[in-house]
């Protein structure tokens, strides 16, 4: 989790797997009514599960405030949780 | 004397010649067509006997299809290269579409299985996948592959052993289904890369003592400081990298990573039983894909083995399946056992 000022939120995505096994890591802040958004867009209590891949890659995505963390499989990378992991990388 | 691969439809159209001068090649392809469906593309070979009666021998061949994504993530994409249709101007089209025939050759010369389920299931890839894609994987019924970004990763079509590791992912779906979690996860990975590296060795008739026994040589690009993925003689050493790290991999169950990322470590813990594999195959010589190689797909497809094994259960069922096909007493057994040993596994 990065170092953030006090009222700012921050979104970590660790991303595993894939068939290099090469681990990456990605982090923004910023103010919450800038990402909360997007974070509460997230389907958070029910992420897709994809049972049938091999080699796909894992996310692991990190919210500091509220606390919120899911896994979610590449194959379920769809929507607003693409949107909220394409915007960490590109922060 | 010839031969040819057969596609279905010129199978059929093979069967509906009538000609007398093709009666013989007719009834091959009526036989393969109506007494064995499953085998959906086959290899007729014609030759002559000794009262100069034309004989033709049907036996498997692959049916592959490649598509191109267009750089898009969607699914299957459009058709660009079918089985018997010539080489394109598209070098990720050729390697893959060549690479699955490769892959092919090994699991059918080798161990008899006739592609992914034993049953002519066709082949099937999709190329340029995304963006610049970082990753090659199996979606539960075709092979996908990225380009890389240029930086760290190249296309990934260009790695022999990554098609042939992609497609062992469907070999064990169809057999030992082990469940792509912590231990039995990491078996399911190694058991991509050992067949992986074997279906290099077999395309190129590469000895234990001549292989790389490399994963993915080639895939980084010249600004990477490293060889390949992984390293199955010496987990750990593939890369050492400013960007990448190094190496992750573990070499013996002493440094067993704990881990919930990457569906528990599948990815760095494949490194102890492919040290194992490594060291059964060297202690045997020869072809790696021979008795070694025949040891490890009896074990996938043996009654042995559980879909939730874990590292001392596969290494048992590897003992058993050693014993089962050479001997208790054989230099066979006595190789896969001292193999585990050297990763700290074991097998009693």
């Amino acid at each position: 989790m990065p170092e953030h000022e006090a009222g700012q939120l921050s979104v970590t995505v660790v991303r595993t797997g894939g068939i290099a096994g090469v681990r990456r890591e990605w982090a923004a802040s910023g103010p919450p009514d800038e990402w909360l958004p997007l974070i509460d867009a997230c389907p958070w209590r029910s992420v897709g599960a994809d049972l049938a891949s091999r080699d796909r890659f894992v996310y692991r995505i990190t919210v500091s405030a509220p606390p919120r963390r899911a896994t979610v499989p590449e194959g379920a990378l769809t929507g607003p949780w693409k949107a909220l992991v394409d915007r960490v990388r590109s922060a | 004397m010839g031969f040819g691969i057969v596609p279905p439809y010129l199978l059929a159209r093979i069967a509906r010649l009538d000609d007398t001068r093709f009666a013989t090649a007719a009834a091959a392809a009526r036989n393969a067509l109506q007494h064995d469906a499953s085998m959906r593309a086959v290899r007729l070979t014609f030759s002559l006997d000794e009262s100069d009666t034309l004989v033709a021998e049907l036996s498997a061949a692959p049916d592959r299809t490649i598509a191109h994504a267009g750089g898009t993530l969607t699914l299957p994409g459009r058709v660009v290269r079918r089985e018997g249709q010539p080489s394109t101007d598209d070098t990720a089209v050729d390697e893959a579409y060549d690479g699955l025939g490769s892959t092919f050759a090994l699991f059918h010369e080798s161990y008899g299985r006739n592609s992914i389920d034993d049953a002519g299931l066709p082949l099937d890839a999709t190329v340029h996948y995304g963006e610049l894609y970082d990753n090659a994987f199996w979606n539960g019924t075709r092979m996908v592959f990225g380009d890389g970004d240029g930086e760290i990763f190249r296309g990934f079509t260009s790695s022999l052993s990554v098609i042939g590791h992609e497609l062992t992912h469907g070999v064990t779906q169809y057999t030992a289904g082990l469940v792509y979690r912590d231990q039995s996860g990491a078996l399911n990975e190694s058991v991509s890369d050992v067949f992986g590296a074997l279906v290099e060795q077999h395309s190129r008739r590469q000895s234990v003592d001549e292989a790389s026994w490399l994963i993915g040589e080639g895939v980084f690009t010249d600004q990477v400081e490293g060889s390949a993925l992984r390293s199955m003689r010496s987990p750990g050493t593939a890369y050492d990298d400013d960007v990448l790290g190094k190496d992750p991999q573990p070499a013996h169950v002493d440094d067993y990573i704990d881990t919930d990322e990457d569906d528990g470590g599948v990815h760095l813990n494949s490194g102890i039983p492919n040290r194992a594999f490594y060291l059964a195959a060297a202690a045997l010589g020869g072809n790696a894909w021979e008795r070694a190689g025949q040891i490890w797909y009896d074990t996938i497809t043996g009654p042995q083995l559980t879909a939730r094994a874990d590292f001392a259960a596969f290494a048992r069922a590897t003992v058993a399946a050693a014993t089962a096909r050479y001997g208790a007493r054989s230099p066979e057994v006595r190789a896969v056992e001292s193999g585990w040993a050297g990763v700290g596994v074991g097998h009693a």
